[in-house]
C-alpha cells in the first residue's frame, strides 16, 4: 500500500461531487454515484484505521507541502466521517427524493465529506486552512438550497463561520511565525505571550466549528431551513468531529497546555456556559428540529468542557463525548427527518402519537435521547461521566454547571418524546413507518449508541485513549465509571427531571407543555421572550452595530469616495488625455524621443 | 595606409553622400551597393576578414532595398512637393561635412580614453573559411532575410501592379 | 534539435513554395504543424536533446545553439502563439493566395523567432532581429491600407534607428573582445572592468532593444503598428515578437553577456516604471479596442522590465513568467478583437454595447485575460505580478513595489472600461443581428484563456517544478 492512498479520501468524493454537478437528472444516477463515492470512501477508511502513514507533495513552495498524516486521531476521525457519510447517504436517498437541486445537494455533500477527511488528514497547517475554508463554502451552499427563503439563514451561517474562520486564519499565521514552521508534528509551542493570541484565536476557530457560544446561532435557523440530513451530516456529526478533533491537537499537540494554565479555565468557562445557555433554549422550543439544533450546540459545550479540563479524565470523556455525540445527535436528526417525511410537520404542538405508527423510528429515537440524557448504560452516560470527573477535579461549580445542564437535556427529551411520539395527535393523520433505506441508518446509529456504552472499553481502548499516549499517566478509563458518587448524583438528576416532567405534564395537560412553567416562571420569562426575538443573538447585534457603524462610516466614505470617485478619476483622465495629446501620430516625434531616451541612457551609463 | 586606401575612402564618402542626396531609389540602392562594397575591400585590406563578412552580410543591399522599397510606398508626392523637399535635403546635407570635421576636431583635442586591451590577431584570414566554418548559421540567416524580402515584394506588389 | 528548428521551416518553406500543383496550398497546414510540433515538442521532450551531444546533425553544421530553460518557455510560447495566429489568419483573410502568402510570412518569423532565442553570438543575434522585423514589416502592411503603411513606415524608421545602435554596439565590442559570441564579450567584460568602450556598447544596445521592445520613451512605433496591422499580425506581434525581439534579448544580454551592474539596474527600473505608468494611463483614454490593448502592452512589458532590473533570482523568474504569461493573454486578447473586428465590423469602443449576450465565448475569455492582465487572483498573471512586487520589495526598492501595485488598479480600471464599453450592460443599437464568431476563431481564444487559467490554478506545482528551477540557468 503506497503513501498516494491518503489521497484517495479527499480525491474520492471531491472527484465524485464534481461528476454529480453534472450528471443528468435521470432518477438514480446521483444517488447511486453519490452511494458509491461514500462506500469507497469507507472501504478505504477500514483500510487505513490504525495505520500510520505520510505523504508528502510539494506545493506552493515557502513551506506550504502538500502533506497529510494518518495516525491513529485521524484515521479515527477518517473511520468516523466516512461511517456518518455512508449512513447520511443512505438516508438521503429517500428523504431528498422528489426535492430541488439534487445535484448540488449531494455534489456539496460529497465535497464536505471529502473536504473534512482531508482536514483531518492535513499535516501542514495551511493544507488544512485550504480545507477548512472551502467547508465554509459548502456550508452556505447546502443551506441555500434548503427552499427559496432559505439565503438569509444561508448568510447567517456564512457570516458567523467566516468571522471564525479569519480568527483561525489569524491563529495559524501567528503560529506559523512563533513556531518557524507550519507542520503539526513540529509543533509544539509553550503558552506565553504571543502563542497565548494564537492559541485563543485557533481556540475561537475550532469550537465555533464546533458550533459552540457564541458562534451558534446560525445552527437553529439552518436547522429550520436547510435539507434535514445536511443537519444530522453537517452541526451534528462531521463539524463536530473536525472541530473537537483540532481542538484537541491544539491543545494535545500544538500548545503545551496545561491544567494550570488560565487558558484551561476559560476554556471551560465557554463549555459551561453553552451547555447552560443552549440547553435552556432548547427547553422551550416547540419544534422538532430547532430543539435538537440546541442541543447540538449545548453538548459541545461538554466536549469543551471536558478538553479544557486539561486533566485525563476530561480530556478523553471529551473526545469520547464527541464521537458519542456524533452517533445519537445524527441518530435523532435522522429521526426527525423521518417524522418530517411522513408526518409533514415537526412542529410539536401538531404531532402525537407516532409511537404507535412509526414504532422502529420511536425506539431509535427513545435510544437516542436516552443517551444524549446520560442515561446509563448508553454511550452519553459514560462519556458524561468521564467529563464530570475532570470537572470535578477542576471545581465543583463545572461540575454543578455541568450537571444541572443535563438535568435539563433530561428534560427537554422527556418533553419531546412525550409530545411527538407518545401525546394524541392533534390532528387526524395517516402516518406510515419510514421506508427501509431511512430506517437502517437510524437503526445503525442506536445500535452503536449501545455499543459504545456497554462494552465501552471497545471505544476507549480502541480509539480514544491512544490518543492521549503518555499524557493517559496509566489511567484506564474503559468499564464502568470509579466514581460511585457520580453515578449516584447523575441517577438523582435524572430522576428530578422525571418529576420535572410529569409536574410539567400534569399543569398543562400535554407533553408540549411539560416545559411551560420553566419558560413562563418569574423572572425567566421575560429573558425568554427576548431570547427568542433574538435579542441575545451576537450576529443579531453585530448586525445592528454594524448598521451604527455604517450610518458613522458613510460620512468618511463620502468622503474617501470623493477622493477615488472624483479626484483620481479627474487627475487619471487629464493625465491620460495629456499623454494622449502627445501621441499625435508623427514618427518624427516619436524619433525625437527616442533620440532623447538614448542620449540619458548614454549619458546615464558615463557619468555613473 | 597606403594611396589606394584613402582613395578608396573617399570614394566611399562620395558614394554616400551620392546615395543620401538622389531622388531616384534606383540610384540610391546603387550607391549604397558601391558603399558596402568599397568597404568590404578596405576591411580586407586591413586585414579583418570577420568584419568584412559582416559587412557583406549587413549590407547586402537586400535590407536596404527593403527599406527604401516599403518607405517609397508610404507617401505620393506631388511634382512641387518633391521638389521642395530635394531641396531641403540637399540642403541639409551641405552642412555634414561641416559636422564631421568639428566631431574629428574635438575627439582630437579630448583625447577620449578608449584603451582596451588590443584583440587577438585573426587566425583565419580566408574568407571561405570564415564563411563556411564560422558564420555558416548567419548565412542561413540572411538566406531567410533574402526570403522575407522575396515574399515581401511578392505581397507588397502583387495588387499593386493590378490597380495601375 | 536546436538547429533542427532553424532548419526545418527553412527547408519546408523552400518545398511548400516549389511551383507544384497544390504545393502552396498546403502552406498554411505545413505552418500550422511547424507551430504545433514545436510546443509539442518542447512541453514533452527530454531535457537531454537540446544540449546536443551526439547529435549528427549538430555536429555537422556546428551552429553553436543553444537551448535553456529561458529559452524553451520561449520556444514553447512562439509554437502557441503562432499557432493562434495562424489560426486566425485562416479566418481573416479570405483568399486562398495571400493565405500561403501570409503563412509564409509567418515559418519565416517563427525560424528568425528561433533564431533569436537559441543563438549565442550578438551578431547572429542581430540578423535574426533583422529577419524577424523585415518580415514583421511586410505583416503589419500586408493589406497595403493607408494605416497599416503608416504604422509599418513608423516601425520601419525606429527599428532602423534600434539597427544603428546595434550594430554600432556590435562593432564597439568587437574592438574590444575580438569575437562576437556571448562567451568572448562576456570574457572581455569580466577582464576590462570599467572600459568605457563596454559601457558604451552596452548603453546603445540596450537603447536599441527597449525600441524593438516598445519601452517608453522608444514606444511611438508600437501602438499604430498594432492597432493598424491586420488581426493575425497584431496577435503574432503583440503576443511574441516584440517580446522576443526586445525583451527576450534583453534579458539575455544583460544577464549572460554584459551582467548586472548598478547603472544597468537603475536604467531598467526608471524605464521600467515609466513605461508601466505611460502605458496604463494612456489606455485609460482610449476609443478604439486594438490600441488600447496596445498601450495595455507596452504596460505590461514595463512590468517585465522593471523584474528585470531587481537583478535578483526572483526578479529574472518574475521577469520571465511574466514573459510568458503577458504574451498568453495579450495574445489572446488580439484574438478577441479579432473576433469583434470581424463579427461587428468595427473596433470602435463607443460604439459597442452588450457583446456578450450575443459573443458568449468571446465576452467570457476576454473577461478572463482582462482580470488576468490585471493581476486578479488565482489567474496566471496575479502569480508573476505577485513575484514581480514580491522581488521588488526584496531587491530593496519598496516604492517601486507600491508604484507596480498602484498601477495594477489602473490596469484593472481600463481593463474594465473596456469590458463595460464592449461587452456589458445593453446591447448597442443595430447590433441585434449580431452572432459569435466561428469556432475556428474562437478556438484560440479557449485554448489561450484555458492556458491562463491552468497555469493560474497550477501555480503552486509550476512553481517548484518549473519556475524555480529556471533560476539555474541565470
Amino acid at each position: 500500500m503506497t503513501d498516494q492512498i491518503l489521497l484517495y479520501p479527499v480525491i474520492i468524493p471531491v472527484v465524485a461531487a464534481i461528476i454529480a454537478l453534472f450528471v443528468t437528472n435521470a432518477k438514480g444516477v446521483k444517488e447511486g454515484l453519490t452511494m458509491l463515492a461514500v462506500t469507497a470512501n469507507l472501504i478505504i477508511a477500514v483500510m487505513l484505521f490504525n495505520k500510520e502513514m505520510v505523504f508528502n507533495m510539494p506545493w506552493a513552495g515557502f513551506g506550504f507541502d502538500f502533506s497529510l498524516r494518518l495516525y491513529h486521531f485521524s484515521s479515527f476521525i477518517l473511520l468516523a466521517a466516512a461511517g456518518f457519510g455512508f449512513l447520511v447517504g443512505l438516508y438521503s436517498i429517500a428523504f431528498m427524493e422528489g426535492k430541488n437541486s439534487l445535484n448540488q445537494y449531494y455534489s456539496y455533500f460529497l465535497i464536505t465529506l471529502g473536504f473534512v477527511n482531508g482536514a483531518a488528514l492535513a499535516e501542514n497547517l495551511v493544507l488544512m486552512l485550504f480545507f477548512w475554508e472551502g467547508l465554509l463554502l459548502v456550508l452556505f451552499g447546502l443551506i441555500y438550497i434548503g427552499h427559496k427563503d432559505a439565503y438569509p439563514s444561508a448568510i447567517k451561517a456564512f457570516v458567523i463561520s467566516g468571522v471564525a474562520d479569519v480568527c483561525m486564519m489569524l491563529g495559524i499565521a501567528l503560529t506559523g511565525s512563533l513556531a518557524g514552521s507550519l507542520n503539526m508534528t513540529k509543533i509544539h509551542l509553550p503558552l506565553e505571550g504571543l502563542a497565548i493570541a494564537a492559541f485563543i484565536f485557533m481556540m475561537i476557530g475550532a469550537t465555533a466549528k464546533a458550533g459552540s457560544m457564541p458562534f451558534h446561532s446560525w445552527i437553529p435557523d439552518a436547522a429550520v431551513d436547510a435539507p434535514l440530513p445536511f443537519m444530522a451530516f453537517v452541526p451534528a456529526a462531521l463539524e463536530k468531529l473536525v472541530g473537537i478533533y483540532f481542538l484537541s491537537r491544539i491543545t494535545l499537540d500544538l500548545f503545551k497546555f496545561t491544567p494550570e494554565s488560565w487558558l484551561s479555565t476559560l476554556l471551560m468557562v465557554i463549555g459551561a456556559v453553552t451547555i447552560l445557555l443552549a440547553v435552556m433554549m432548547a427547553l422551550i422550543q416547540t419544534d422538532y428540529k430547532r430543539l435538537l439544533s440546541y442541543h447540538a450546540i449545548s453538548q459541545v459545550g461538554y466536549m469543551i468542557l471536558g478538553i479544557g479540563t486539561g486533566v485525563p479524565a476530561g480530556i478523553v470523556g471529551g473526545i469520547f463525548h464527541m464521537i458519542n455525540h456524533a452517533m445519537y445527535k445524527c441518530c435523532l436528526f435522522l429521526t426527525g427527518g423521518s417524522v418530517e417525511k411522513q408526518a409533514g410537520t415537526t412542529d410539536l404542538k401538531k404531532l402525537g402519537g407516532l409511537a404507535k405508527t412509526m414504532p422502529i423510528t420511536f425506539t431509535c429515537f427513545i435510544v437516542a435521547a436516552a443517551s444524549i440524557s446520560g442515561v446509563p448504560p448508553f454511550n452519553g452516560f459514560f462519556s458524561k461521566e468521564l467529563v464530570y470527573d475532570g470537572a470535578l477535579e477542576r471545581g465543583w461549580i463545572f461540575y454543578a454547571a455541568a450537571l444541572l445542564g443535563s438535568f435539563l437535556t433530561a428534560a427537554s427529551f422527556l418533553k419531546l418524546g412525550h409530545a411527538a411520539y407518545l401525546d394524541k395527535p392533534s390532528g387526524k393523520q395517516e402516518v406510515k413507518e419510514a421506508p427501509l433505506s431511512m430506517l437502517v441508518p437510524m437503526i445503525v446509529l442506536a445500535f452503536l449508541c449501545v455499543l459504545f456504552g456497554v462494552y465501552n472499553p471497545l471505544p476507549l481502548n480502541n480509539l480514544i485513549q491512544p490518543i492521549l499516549g503518555e499524557r493517559l499517566e496509566g489511567h484506564n478509563f474503559a468499564g464502568f465509571p470509579h466514581s460511585a458518587f457520580l453515578v449516584v448524583m447523575t441517577l438523582v438528576v435524572l430522576g428530578l427531571a422525571y418529576l420535572n416532567h410529569m409536574y410539567g405534564v400534569k399543569k398543562t395537560g400535554k407533553g408540549s407543555g411539560a416545559s411551560d412553567h420553566i419558560h413562563y416562571a418569574p423572572g425567566l420569562k421575560g429573558i425568554y421572550a427576548m431570547a427568542e426575538r433574538r435579542v441575545f443573538d451576537p450576529y443579531e447585534i453585530g448586525m445592528k452595530l454594524m448598521l451604527w457603524l455604517s450610518v458613522a462610516a458613510r460620512f468618511v466614505d463620502k468622503a474617501v469616495d470623493w477622493i477615488y470617485e472624483v479626484f483620481a478619476v479627474k487627475t487619471a483622465e487629464s493625465i491620460s488625455y495629456w499623454i494622449r495629446e502627445l501621441h499625435n501620430g508623427s514618427y518624427a516625434v516619436y524619433l525625437m524621443w527616442s533620440i532623447l531616451g538614448l542620449t540619458l541612457i548614454v549619458v546615464f551609463f558615463l557619468m555613473w | 595606409m597606403t594611396m589606394l586606401d584613402y582613395v578608396l575612402l573617399f570614394m566611399m564618402a562620395g558614394f554616400s553622400v551620392f546615395a543620401a542626396v538622389r531622388r531616384s531609389l534606383l540610384q540610391c540602392a546603387f550607391g549604397l551597393a558601391v558603399v558596402s562594397i568599397l568597404l568590404t575591400i578596405m576591411m580586407f585590406r586591413f586585414n579583418a576578414p570577420l568584419a568584412a563578412v559582416f559587412e557583406l552580410s549587413v549590407c547586402a543591399g537586400l535590407i536596404t532595398v527593403i527599406f527604401v522599397y516599403a518607405i517609397s510606398l508610404s507617401r505620393v508626392h506631388t511634382q512641387e512637393e518633391e521638389q521642395q523637399a530635394d531641396h531641403e535635403r540637399k540642403l541639409r546635407y551641405g552642412v555634414l561635412p561641416y559636422i564631421i570635421v568639428a566631431a574629428g576636431l574635438v575627439i582630437y583635442f579630448l583625447q577620449a580614453p578608449l584603451i582596451f586591451t588590443a584583440p587577438p590577431s585573426q587566425a583565419v584570414n580566408d574568407v571561405r573559411e570564415v564563411l563556411w566554418n564560422q558564420r555558416l548559421f548567419d548565412i542561413i540567416g540572411l538566406l531567410l532575410v533574402i526570403m522575407a524580402g522575396v515574399f515581401g515584394v511578392v505581397v507588397l506588389f502583387k495588387e499593386k501592379d493590378a490597380n495601375e | 534539435m536546436t538547429t533542427l528548428l532553424i532548419l526545418v521551416p527553412l527547408i519546408g518553406l523552400i518545398l511548400v513554395n516549389l511551383p507544384f500543383k497544390n504545393a502552396r496550398r498546403t502552406t498554411f497546414w505545413y505552418a500550422v504543424m511547424l507551430s504545433l510540433m514545436q510546443a509539442y515538442i518542447v512541453l514533452t521532450s527530454d531535457k537531454i536533446i537540446w544540449e546536443g551531444h551526439f547529435d549528427p546533425i549538430e555536429e555537422y553544421f556546428k551552429f553553436n545553439l543553444k537551448a535553456d530553460n529561458l529559452t524553451l518557455v520561449m520556444l514553447l510560447s512562439i509554437g502557441i502563439v503562432a499557432f493562434c495566429a495562424l489560426m486566425v489568419a485562416k479566418h481573416m483573410i479570405k483568399d486562398e493566395g495571400d493565405l500561403a502568402n501570409f503563412s509564409n510570412l509567418i515559418i519565416i518569423i517563427l525560424a528568425g523567432m528561433n533564431g533569436v532565442v537559441m543563438t549565442t553570438d550578438v551578431f547572429t543575434l542581430y540578423i535574426f532581429l533583422e529577419i524577424t522585423a523585415v518580415t514583421s514589416f511586410i505583416m503589419i502592411a500586408f493589406f497595403r491600407d493607408k494605416d497599416a503603411l503608416e504604422g509599418s513606415f513608423k516601425y520601419i524608421v525606429l527599428s532602423a534607428v534600434a539597427t544603428v545602435l546595434l550594430l554600432a554596439s556590435i562593432a564597439l565590442v568587437f574592438m574590444v573582445s575580438g569575437g562576437t559570441s556571448f562567451e568572448a564579450i562576456n570574457r572581455a567584460v569580466h577582464a576590462n572592468n570599467e572600459n568605457l568602450i563596454l559601457t558604451a556598447a552596452l548603453a546603445l544596445f540596450t537603447a536599441g532593444l527597449l525600441i524593438k521592445g516598445g519601452l517608453v520613451p522608444f514606444h511611438g512605433w508600437l501602438p499604430d503598428a498594432y492597432s493598424s496591422a491586420p488581426a493575425p499580425a497584431s496577435v503574432i506581434l503583440a503576443g511574441i515578437v516584440t517580446k522576443t525581439t526586445g525583451i527576450y534579448s534583453l534579458i539575455r544580454i544583460v544577464n549572460n553577456v554584459f551582467g548586472f551592474s548598478g547603472s544597468i539596474k537603475n536604467i531598467l527600473l526608471f524605464v521600467g516604471i515609466i513605461t508601466i505608468f505611460v502605458g496604463a494611463l494612456a489606455a485609460l483614454g482610449q476609443k478604439d479596442f486594438k490600441r488600447m490593448l496596445a498601450y495595455s502592452s507596452i504596460s505590461q512589458v514595463g512590468y517585465i522590465v522593471i523584474s528585470l532590473g531587481t537583478g535578483t533570482e526572483l526578479g529574472l523568474i518574475g521577469a520571465m513568467f511574466h514573459l510568458f504569461n503577458h504574451s498568453i493573454f495579450k495574445a489572446q486578447l488580439f484574438v478577441n478583437s479579432a473576433a469583434v473586428e470581424k463579427q461587428a465590423g468595427t473596433r470602435d469602443l463607443d460604439k459597442m454595447g452588450g457583446f456578450s449576450k450575443k459573443m458568449p465565448f468571446t465576452g467570457l475569455t476576454s473577461l478572463i485575460a482582462c482580470l488576468s492582465t490585471a493581476g486578479i487572483p488565482p489567474l496566471a498573471g496575479f502569480w508573476s505580478k505577485l513575484i514581480i512586487i514580491v522581488a521588488l520589495w526584496n531587491s530593496g526598492h519598496p516604492v517601486f513595489a507600491g508604484a507596480a501595485v498602484l498601477a495594477s488598479v489602473i490596469t484593472l480600471g481600463y481593463f474594465l472600461v473596456l469590458q463595460r464599453k464592449a461587452f456589458f450592460g445593453k446591447l448597442a443599437e443595430g447590433y441585434e443581428q449580431l452572432c459569435e464568431a466561428e469556432f475556428g476563431l474562437i478556438l484560440p481564444a479557449i485554448i489561450l484563456t484555458l492556458i491562463t487559467v491552468a497555469v493560474g490554478l497550477l501555480f503552486p506545482l509550476l512553481s517548484n517544478n518549473t519556475l524555480i528551477p529556471m533560476s539555474h540557468i541565470f
